[in-house]
């Protein structure tokens, strides 16, 4: 992949082209927290290069948590969404495209409703430079910088410069169509770009030491089924939803019809927890995992011994936010250091 | 593509099979070609959607028929307020149905109860369908009551036929003195002396009770994990590996199954549940 010298204004050029062509949602610095927003004329995408990831779940923008799917006996309900570019998308969540697309874009029966989405989606990241105490990637195997592909462009922030790396097709057309005059990076800009990648991988590992979560993990899980963590977990859990809800490798959803008279009906899809008793009831009330204890369980085997088995690799991306969320303070990570034999 | 519309079917014939199973035959605004063993999405307007595996012969795609057990909400209100005439929603098929192609040239052995019977009359057709390619079908049905024994009609027929081997029985007879057949569970029936073990296949569609103790009499006759068919039932929702209900490990029962071999299965302890 090449990569391209590029200056704070040049950036914000760019922000500024993607408006002309889409929507574009930013991320902004709230007094708690970074959050999406609709890019506004006095914006520093420049600065926004740095900022912490968002916290709002990137799936809401490619599977909405509530939105109509069909209509009986006849539809019109066909998905044309607008053309969206998401800017300061962090790796994690780049990681979590890399899941959803794998889930929803099945070669033999797609997500429609995804992939109108996903198709209009323009995804610009940018390489992390703040770590903070919920942060774990490289604990799952990732990087706090893409490397998984799944982004169109990626901005990388180093002493003063930046440097651009286009990702996609729809990438590199993009920047030819604007014509920004960009000049490649020599090898020593690479270099530098590298050391710092690693010495922020090395960051984000040094704050997670404590846990001492092993590296393949999907053994532990798979074979200790019977850990006295899930139990403890269980005691302290209210059962919100609230994990999987912030969480965009969590795509569980329900349908569910409203009748509109004896013989139409409107149907709907909506975001579903596996934390919930009601989740995977059996028709009527026999549920295969009545207990907390086996549910809290159910979300960490899905995540890292089921789909590590059917994908080839995890259902969470270390991202934290699951960690930020949760009102009982529990903590993915002394989960997984739990269930370490 | 929208995978969660459903097409219109009319209700054309209600059939009553037991007292606990009904038999719908529909006629969708556009034929649903299925291979056997899939299922579908059938929704009630207004009332919501269930899946079930057509009961009928694949070979006809302009007409579906369904037999469902009035389990609860949807299924008895299919009982109490759908009559003909009345329009539904199909969509599907979905899932992975009975590899015909692998049971090719095999003895196959078909345990079935209850309203697990739909799946495995559907799959009894596409065998009768193309019966030389077999080389032995032999079938155990049970049922609670002589009076539960559903699909009479083809029962009578399957019993009188050369083509396959079938044999019944009742958990219990006690108000029908005319019974002459046999009386217990179906694994009481299992076993048969000249069946080719080694080269068959079993299958296996019932309640999750009977689908658990036929699979260890399964094992316990000398099949091995892999020659053993089971249609699972889980809750489910979207029917195309989206929405995460259906899962058992890295699996999901809409996609990887419905038909699942039992070496998929046997590590999870949720299975049976
Ligand atoms: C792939 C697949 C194929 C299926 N094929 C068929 C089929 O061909 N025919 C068919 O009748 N069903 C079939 N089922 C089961 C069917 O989907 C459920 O029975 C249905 O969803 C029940 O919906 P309901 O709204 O009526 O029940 P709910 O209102 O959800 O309530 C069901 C009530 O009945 C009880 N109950 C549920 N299932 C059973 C059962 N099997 N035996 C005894 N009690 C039960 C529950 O405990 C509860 O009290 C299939 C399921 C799957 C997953
Ligand atoms: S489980 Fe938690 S840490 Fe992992 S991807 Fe989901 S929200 Fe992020
Ligand atoms: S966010 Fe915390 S309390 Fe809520 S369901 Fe998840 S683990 Fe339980
Ligand atoms: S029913 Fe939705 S994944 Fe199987």
């Amino acid at each position: 992949m090449k990569n391209y010298r590029l200056t704070a204004e040049q950036i914000n050029k760019l922000i500024g082209a993607r408006a002309d062509r889409s929507r574009v949602l930013v991320p902004v610095q709230s007094e708690e927290r970074v959050e999406l927003e609709e890019l506004d004329e006095n914006y520093d995408a420049a600065r926004a290069v740095d900022f912490f990831r968002p916290f709002d779940p990137l799936k809401s923008l490619v599977l909405s948590p509530f939105e109509k799917v069909a209509e009986f006996p006849h539809s019109s309900q066909t998905p044309d969404p607008a053309e969206v570019t998401l800017y300061g998308v962090k790796a994690c969540s780049v990681n979590h495209l890399r899941l959803l697309d794998e889930i929803m874009l099945d070669e033999e029966i797609a997500d429609s409703f995804y992939q109108a989405r996903r198709e209009k989606l323009f995804i610009i990241s940018c390489d992390c430079q703040i770590v903070e105490d919920t942060c774990f990637c490289t604990e799952v195997g990732l990087a706090p910088h893409p490397t998984t592909g799944n982004f169109d462009l990626n901005i990388a922030h180093i002493e003063g410069e930046y440097l651009l790396t286009v990702g996609s097709e729809r990438g590199g057309l993009f920047l030819e169509e604007i014509g920004l005059d960009l000049a490649e990076a020599g090898p020593e800009t690479e270099q530098q770009l590298e050391e710092q990648r690693q010495r922020i991988a090395e960051e984000v590992a040094e704050k997670n030491q404590e846990f001492e979560i092993e590296e393949d993990i999907h053994r532990s899980v798979r074979s200790n089924r019977d850990a006295e963590v899930y139990r403890e977990k269980a005691e302290d859990c209210v059962e919100c939803g609230g994990c999987n809800l912030v969480c965009s490798s969590c795509y569980c959803f329900y349908l569910a019809d409203r009748p509109e008279d004896q013989t139409s009906f409107s149907r709907f899809r909506l975001w579903d927890s596996c934390q919930f008793n009601a989740y995977a009831r059996v028709a009527g009330d026999e549920s295969p995992r009545p207990l907390l204890m086996q549910r809290i369980r159910h979300r960490i085997a899905h995540k890292f011994d089921y789909l590590e088995e059917s994908m080839g690799f995890y259902g969470c991306v270390g991202c934290g936010r699951c960690i930020s969320a949760c009102p009982a303070g529990i903590d993915i990570r002394s989960l997984l250091a739990g269930v370490k034999q | 593509m929208n995978p969660y519309q459903p097409i219109p079917a009319e209700v054309v014939e209600i059939i009553a099979e037991s007292p606990t199973i009904t038999t719908y035959r529909f006629i969708p605004e556009q034929p649903i070609p299925f291979l056997t063993g899939q299922f579908v999405e059938l929704t009630v307007p207004g009332v919501g959607e269930a899946p079930f595996t057509p009961s009928s012969d694949p070979a006809v795609a302009d007409q579906m028929e369904i037999s469902i057990m009035h389990v609860g909400k949807l299924t008895q209100h299919l009982r109490d307020k759908t009559e003909v005439g009345d329009m539904v929603g199909i969509r599907g098929p979905y899932g992975q149905g009975y590899p015909l192609d692998e049971f090719a040239g095999r003895e196959i052995l078909i345990v079935g109860g209850g309203v697990g019977l739909a799946p495995l009359r559907s799959l009894i057709y596409a065998l009768l369908g193309e019966i030389e390619r077999f080389k032995a079908v032999k079938i155990k049905f049970g049922a609670r009551t002589p009076g539960d024994i559903i699909y009479k009609a083809e029962v009578e027929d399957w019993l009188n036929s050369d083509e396959l081997e079938l044999e019944l029985t009742v958990d219990s007879d006690e108000d029908y003195p005319d019974w002459e057949g046999n009386v217990g569970v179906v694994t009481t029936i299992m076993d048969d002396p000249d069946l080719e073990i080694d080269s068959g296949v079993a299958v296996a569609c019932g309640p999750p009770i009977m689908m658990k103790f036929a699979t260890q009499k399964f094992l316990s006759m000398g099949y091995s994990p892999e020659q053993i068919y089971l249609s699972m039932e889980k809750n489910m929702s979207c029917g195309i590996g989206k929405c995460g209900h259906c899962g058992i490990g890295p699996y999901y029962v809409c996609k990887d199954g419905p038909v699942m071999t039992y070496d998929m299965l046997e590590k999870y302890s949720e299975v049976f549940e």
